[in-house]
């Protein structure tokens, strides 16, 4: 029996060792730009998935999750990853790494030695990461490092770095933030900080939207003088406190931020309608609405990415097979904040050739369904997942329909329409399925193959998602 | 040569030749049956049993408009009454699938067959179809409506016991007829499709 419950527990203990969680983001900073990479932890591993990072660092590269292998291309350096295998080959040189490369959840994760292992030696460029294990630079200066230390009998805070380095500095009630823009910088520790009552904390902020430093105050600080020493690389911290020593209420409020954190759009999926042997429409020649949903797919991924700054992941990256039970699943599991599905249009009719969103509609069970979507009801069966977040996908098919209008339909007011569409309904986010043209119409026939067409498409679906980002974001 | 290897020679060709033959008479025998002959489907692959004296009715048929809106509209037809649902559903369905002759857009492709058709006495027909009707559709969301909606409407409208289809699609639930409309539930009736006034009437709420 006690051999039994050792060998479950064992058992269970390496099983929640194995599962993948998110743990954070690391972020990369590379030429005028920085990017936060969603970090996996796998046991006590680290990883980092890879295909983010190559298209961040705009790097060619060939993948095939089903062979199992990625190959990089760096002018004439080559790097190539192997599924489940400890070690990459860099132009025929073996690199050993710190943990096995993976495919979790459809996405190729390396540990994070990869960075300094075998990436640097790929790239001409050169990789530095920061002591924290949270950044990288790539290509740029090295991170510049902040240490703190109090001064004059617990009075003044020095802030010293490394490199001469120049912050945009604001103070908001009683919270001070130095930000640096796109200077990598690092914040190494503190010294003596117990001595400083009027300090409550000294933390370094980094995602992909801030880069700061905030020293909090301690209630009392009336407010602080801060000077910058450019000479010395250094800025200098010197609390004024209030006649009185005790707290006033109100300062215990902090005017510049809200009671709560917003909530972020943290990944969205874009779905290419059909792929593999289901062809979708016919389009000309050889040409597929798979491949047509494909292209318009990619093109879309990097308008939302470039736009908003968001994880955005494809349902299907290459001409594959995946049933709409996957697609959902997928999406569902990486709990998308939104969800697009491409597809092109085939009316019949070959004059027009305007341009749909579609949200989902039910045509059964209206009357027990009909609970479903009020917050009396707890549970939602799965394939009606979507009833819960249909109102706000019928806000975006009209963001999506209004921007389609003025930039493919010609101007005209064409309502966005409700379907009984599988896909959309069993999908927990707000999500649509863009139809675009028409297949049978021969100008579209042509028009949709061109690139211009398909960027056209691109960014006028990722400007209606824009427009509906500020509506969704703040419930 | 000596006659007795002659004839052991002419023997053994003979034997050859038989068994050859054998081999390959067995084979064509196997193949029979393990894959027997495929014949062209019919629109039924049960025919209605109707008389063909019982009196004719005429059924409003709904294909897709080869207009722009891509709406339905309906067409008249004649079929043998009969006192079973499902035999007049299935006449009605085998119309369908003949086509418009008043050329407008083909409901269901024209391979496409009938292997069954039966009404629940809670008025829901079921209309199990071809893998034709899936796998020569033409493709697009607004045609897999129409589509669908040609058989729902066709059969709700002309029967007056059929309240809901469910559509299969080889004997087996379908997730789909052309990769998006939803053909696990039972569909019932909705007119709005054929009502005229553009794309308004399509984001009607459901």
């Amino acid at each position: 029996m006690l051999i039994k419950v050792l060998g479950f527990t064992l058992c269970l203990a390496l099983w929640l060792a194995a599962v993948p969680a998110d743990s954070g983001q690391f972020l990369i900073f590379h030429k005028q730009d920085r990017k936060a990479l969603p970090k996996v932890s796998i046991g006590p591993q680290t990883y980092l998935p890879v295909i983010d990072l190559l298209q961040f660092l705009d790097l060619p590269y060939s993948e095939s999750a089903s062979v199992g292998f990625v190959q990089i291309t760096s002018g004439r350096n080559r790097l190539r990853l192997a599924k489940d295998d400890l070690q990459v080959i860099a132009n025929d040189r073996k690199i050993a790494l710190s943990a096995p490369v993976l495919i979790v959840k459809n996405q190729w994760v390396v540990p994070l030695d990869f960075l300094s292992k075998a990436l640097n030696r790929t790239l001409d460029e050169k990789i530095a990461i920061a002591a924290s294990g949270n950044a990288a630079v790539v290509g740029g200066p090295d991170f510049t490092e902040f240490s703190a230390k109090v001064a004059d009998k617990g009075k003044v805070l020095r802030l010293q770095a490394t490199r001469p380095v120049s912050a945009e500095v604001r103070q908001t009630g009683s919270r001070v933030v130095l930000a640096f823009g796109n200077t990598p910088v690092e914040f190494v520790g503190s010294d003596g900080l117990q001595t400083a009552e009027w300090i409550r904390s000294i933390a370094l902020e980094q995602s992909e939207s801030t880069n700061q430093l905030v020293i909090e105050l301690a209630n009392n600080v009336r407010t602080a003088k801060i000077s910058h020493l450019p000479s010395q690389n250094a800025y200098t911290m010197e609390a004024v406190l209030q006649e009185s020593t005790e707290a006033k209420p109100e300062a215990s409020t902090e005017p510049g931020r809200p009671a709560t954190e917003p909530w972020k759009w943290r990944h969205i999926t874009v779905d290419a309608g059909h792929g593999g042997p289901d062809r979708g429409v016919a389009i000309k020649d050889n040409t597929f609405e798979k491949d047509i949903a494909l292209a318009i797919a990619r093109k879309l991924r990097w308008a939302l990415e470039t736009r908003l700054g968001v994880t955005v992941v494809l349902s299907r990256a290459g001409d594959q097979a995946l049933s709409l039970d996957d697609r959902i699943a997928a999406a569902n599991l990486a709990r998308s904040n939104l969800f697009i599905s491409i597809h092109t249009g085939n009316l019949g009719n070959a004059t027009v050739a305007d341009s749909f969103a579609y949200s989902a509609r039910w045509v059964v069970d209206e009357s027990s369904a009909a609970e479903v979507g009020t917050t009396r009801s707890l549970f939602v069966p799965w394939w009606q997942a979507q009833r819960k977040s249909l109102a706000w996908s019928e806000r975006l098919a009209e963001c999506v329909q209004v921007e389609m209008n003025r930039a493919l339909n010609g101007g005209q007011s064409l309502a966005f329409r409700r379907s009984p569409i599988k896909l959309l309904s069993a999908l927990a986010m707000p999500a649509v399925l863009v139809e675009i043209g028409n297949a049978r119409v021969p100008d579209f026939q042509v028009k949709v193959q061109s690139e211009a067409f398909q960027n056209l498409v691109a960014a006028t679906v990722a400007a209606a998602v824009e427009k509906f980002r500020p509506l969704h974001e703040r419930p | 040569m000596p006659r007795h290897i002659l004839f052991g020679l002419i023997f053994l060709a003979l034997i050859s030749l038989v068994g050859v033959s054998y081999y390959y008479d067995l084979q064509k025998r196997i193949h029979e049956l393990v894959r027997p002959g495929a014949e062209p489907a019919p629109y039924l692959a049960i025919p209605p049993a109707v008389s063909p004296s019982a009196p004719l009715r005429k059924v409003k048929l709904f294909f897709p408009s080869s207009r722009p809106d891509n709406l339905l509209e309906v067409e008249e037809r004649d079929i043998r009454s009969s006192e079973l649902p499902s035999e007049e559903a299935k006449q009605i369905i085998a119309e369908l699938i003949s086509g418009s002759r008043e050329r407008r857009l083909p409901a269901l492709p024209s391979e496409t067959g009938l292997r069954e058709l039966f009404v629940t006495a809670q008025g829901l027909a079921v209309v199990d179809l071809t893998q034709e009707a899936s796998s020569r559709h033409p493709g697009g969301l607004s045609m897999e409506l129409a589509s669908i909606y040609s058989v729902v409407n066709s059969l709700t409208q002309n029967v007056a016991k059929i309240s809901r289809v469910q559509i299969l699609i080889e004997g087996a639930e379908a997730e789909t007829l052309a990769g998006h409309i939803d053909l696990s539930h039972p569909f019932s009736e909705d007119l709005s499709m054929t009502v005229l006034g553009g794309t308004a009437k399509a984001s009607a709420s459901p």
